[in-house]
């Protein structure tokens, strides 16, 4: 059996505990041989530190890795698309001898070395590659409800060979088989806004998230499901402050493994769904009744 | 005097106060020295030939700290003595009690960057009485943007991108989850470690990041 390494990154834990504990539960459930990993740092996230900073974002993924190697983990496990792309292109970077030699003697000064026999992958690939077959068995109250899911841009970084929408193509499959029915809205690949509320929120919400929902709601969906910790901060933050500008959605956004450990029977009560900023409490109650 | 002569007297002159000692060409060599080195450095310069002679005083602004570069001719090889003042304190040591001519253009210099030479005369030299302004002085910036800078300074302190409230702690013990994720903010070593890398790669320095008083130098 592989042992996993879960990589909560800084979101996960202090924003949205109700994904850690849909997490844990849900690998809990599958008998998965898992840690989380410990004394990690943030992936580090990987827009403004990766292009302010190359040097230290490459030193500081390169030490995350270093810690799952030195924790026994075979395969990172990464819940976030923005960790998992900033922990992907470190371990793609890192491929590269030199620039492995280079990274090795910082780290080695503190008692570190990345060795490269760490993989890392994204949950909801994860959940489909290896466990897809149990957990459609485990199945027990399908999440009938019309979803829209975001691909986030960060799940784009393919694997040598591999499809780009090989990811998307799994969430997806993933999601309908707990149950809801996934719906086209074409607005898939855009882009939710979070990097450029950075730089310019109204931009960001006027132009890049409003559209999205829009053209969610449009198609009739009554949620949104991502696997992206800054995006769900964007459809969630940004839908509240959207009604400043006379626009509501109230559209519920969820991460996929919300999603997965509520099918399989989790009760709600026990994910503390209340955490999130925009209605899933009361979708939950509406599919569920309770 | 040739550079590589020049570069191995100072060396012995100064010892550890010679922070680097470049010599690009045969003629030509850096010395870089700490603020409170610079009149040592001024001085070990001047003696090495009866032939020193002290040629101009270069400001560069670098929007954290104002860089001075002290030219002396030392019988056809020029030394440059490099200081960095940061810009929190905007103060150094005037040197015309080593090389008077150095009073003019210490005066431009605190007349248009607004940099006080301790000893100097008051008197302008450059711009007009009652002028204040300081013309090439730029507004106290470091390499990072204005939206990187949160993020900078949460990493550097936490190690974490987000801030962590009590609220959240008591959720996650709520949900039967570990107050404290095992994150290395749980741990001072692990934070040290994190401040290690930054400053092993050049970060620290190239941000403008203070680790002692754990902030940016500028907002």
């Amino acid at each position: 059996m592989v042992k996993y390494g879960v990589f909560l990154g800084c979101f996960i834990p202090f924003r949205y505990p109700c994904v850690e504990a849909a997490i844990r539960k849900v690998l809990d459930a599958l008998g998965a041989d898992y840690t989380i990993l410990a004394g990690y740092t943030c992936c580090p996230e990987p827009m403004l530190t990766r292009l302010v900073d190359p040097d230290l974002w490459l030193m500081l993924a390169a030490r995350n890795l270093a810690l799952a190697e030195e924790q026994g983990v075979e395969e990172l496990v990464v819940p976030c698309c923005g960790c998992y792309e900033s922990l992907y292109e470190a371990e793609h970077a890192l491929e590269d001898e030199e620039k492995r030699d280079q990274v090795n003697q910082v780290l080695s000064k503190l008692g570190h070395e990345y060795k490269g026999t760490v993989r890392v992958e994204c949950l909801t690939g994860i959940l489909y590659r290896d466990f897809m077959s149990k957990l459609e068995e485990m199945v027990s109250r399908p999440f009938r409800a019309r979803v829209a899911i975001h691909y986030c841009c960060h799940l784009f970084r393919p694997r040598p060979g591999e499809d780009i929408w090989l990811k998307h193509d799994r969430s997806r499959d993933l999601v309908r088989s707990m149950g809801a029915e996934v719906l086209r809205y074409k607005l898939e690949r855009f882009c939710c806004g979070f990097p450029a509320f950075q730089v310019d929120p109204e931009f960001s919400l006027r132009e890049r998230l409003a559209p999205k929902l829009a053209s969610m709601r449009a198609v009739g969906a009554e949620c949104v499901v991502t696997a992206c910790m800054a995006c769900i901060t964007q459809f969630e933050r940004g839908q509240v402050m959207l009604r400043r500008y006379g626009m509501r959605y109230d559209m519920p956004v969820l991460h996929p493994v919300e999603l997965v450990a509520l099918a399989i029977g989790v009760e709600p009560g026990e994910l503390g769904l209340e955490v999130h900023r925009s209605p899933v409490p009361q979708l939950v109650k509406r599919i569920y009744g309770s | 005097m040739r550079a590589e002569e020049v570069a191995g007297k100072l060396r012995e002159a100064l010892g550890p106060k010679a922070l680097r000692l470049e010599t690009p060409t045969e003629r030509r060599v850096f010395l870089t020295v700490a603020v409170e080195d610079l009149e040592d450095a001024v001085r070990a310069v001047l003696g090495l030939s009866r032939e020193a002679r002290f040629m101009t005083i270069s400001a560069v602004d670098e929007g954290l700290d104002l860089e001075l570069l002290y030219h002396v001719d030392v019988g056809g090889t020029v030394v440059t003595v490099r200081i960095k003042v940061p810009k929190e304190e905007m103060e150094v040591l005037d040197i015309s009690h080593l090389a008077p001519a150095a009073e003019f253009i210490e005066r431009e210099i605190r007349d248009l960057f607004g940099l006080e030479f301790v000893g100097l005369k008051p008197e302008k030299l450059y711009t007009p009485e009652g002028y204040e302004e300081k013309p090439l002085k730029k507004p106290m910036e470091g390499a990072l943007p204005p939206q990187a800078r949160p993020m900078a300074e949460a990493l550097m302190g936490s190690a974490c991108s987000v801030s962590v409230s009590r609220a959240v702690m008591r959720k996650r013990q709520d949900l039967g989850l570990p107050a404290m994720p095992p994150m290395a903010m749980a741990k001072p070593e692990a934070l040290e470690e994190v401040r290690s890398l930054a400053e092993e790669v050049g970060f620290t320095e190239r941000a403008g990041y203070d680790l002692e008083k754990k902030r940016l130098r500028y907002r």
